[in-house]
């Protein structure tokens, strides 16, 4: 007996359940042009997302590879112990540029910049 | 000449695939949406009881959808987005509750059914005869009056198991609570709504 009423209750939620379905299927299937254009453009402008940061700026790609790449040679440079060959006229330059007693020299920068390249070729051409 | 020869051919296979893969994940996610997009309309539509603002909830579920989950295997996309849409549903109504409230202070009526139409926010026929289309016309109206009485957890559970055709498991995952709770909560709704609706529906 109960079985028979618990047969028909499931029998009305299957059939509630059902209707609902095909009621809220065709007000789906119901939808004007108009409203399914505006879904349109908006699934296309949600799409346009997926491109940013990646298609429109492909160099993104390499910045922690170039980070990486300038944090590795920071380390091999501060570590050595000691600055490569070529790179110490370089911190000589800098040291005599930030030396306060010698800020005259800056403003003849350019006649130095002659002695020097007039001694290297004088040089030169004593080895030739 | 192209720039994918000799030693480059690697990284260019690398890129080509990756610009495929893109391509591929991006018509998937059209497919998905496109799929789904009517159907979210009108559970958002049914939960808000507005056209316009169910149709900026919905895009706004799949911009978010694709901004941080678009990389996630196809079968979870549903939960997912439906998960994000009813978040969406909940803060809008949030907002509203707040805004009906501060009218309401000052005097003005804040009655949502001023608002709503059903009749205009009653879809268009489709091929069907004129007596079909009203007769499921009505019957949806009928149905959205009785969705709207039914506390909010139990809506969301009958509209995503019923309408959606999510199983037990997605319902779970996209309202965020246990299995055990959305057999509650919809069973709840069912019996709500069949004493709501009357002998007819079921």
């Amino acid at each position: 007996m109960s079985g028979s009423k618990d047969d028909m209750r499931n029998d009305g939620v299957r059939r509630l359940e059902k209707k609902a379905a095909d009621a809220f299927e065709a007000s789906v299937r119901g939808l004007d042009a108009e409203t399914r254009s505006r879904l349109n453009r908006g699934r296309q402008r949600a799409l346009a997302e997926l491109g940013i940061g990646t298609r429109f700026r492909p160099w993104l790609q390499w910045v922690p590879a170039a980070g990486v790449a300038a944090v590795v040679a920071l380390a091999i440079f501060t570590w050595s112990g000691r600055p490569p060959a070529d790179t110490a006229p370089a911190v000589a330059d800098f040291e005599i540029l930030l030396n306060t007693d010698d800020l005259e020299m800056l403003e003849e920068l350019e006649f130095y910049s002659w002695i020097e390249l007039d001694e290297g070729e004088g040089a030169n051409g004593n080895v030739g | 000449m192209s720039a994918c020869t000799e030693g480059f051919a690697v990284s260019c296979t690398g890129e080509l695939e990756s610009g495929v893969g893109a391509l591929r994940r991006e018509q998937e996610l059209n497919r998905f949406f496109a799929d789904v997009e009517a159907r979210a309309l009108r559970i958002a539509e049914i939960a808000v009881r507005n056209r316009e603002d169910a149709l900026d909830l919905v895009q706004d579920a799949m911009i978010r959808l694709v901004r941080n989950y678009a990389d996630r295997d196809r079968e979870e996309w549903t939960p997912l987005f439906y998960r994000i849409l009813q978040n969406r549903v909940r803060d809008f109504q949030r907002r509203q509750n707040v805004r009906n409230r501060v009218i309401a202070w000052f005097g003005r009526s804040s009655d949502p059914e001023d608002d709503y139409d059903p009749i205009a926010a009653a879809p268009d026929p489709d091929g069907r005869t004129p007596d079909e289309s009203l007769e499921s016309q009505e019957a949806m109206q009928e149905l959205e009056r009785a969705l709207a009485a039914l506390p909010a957890r139990q809506r969301e559970a009958f509209m995503l198991r019923n309408f959606e055709g999510l199983d037990v498991a997605q319902t779970a995952a996209a309202m965020g609570i246990s299995d055990g709770s959305v057999k509650t909560h919809y069973s709840r709704a069912v019996h709500s709504l069949r004493d709501t609706l009357g002998e007819h529906w079921s």
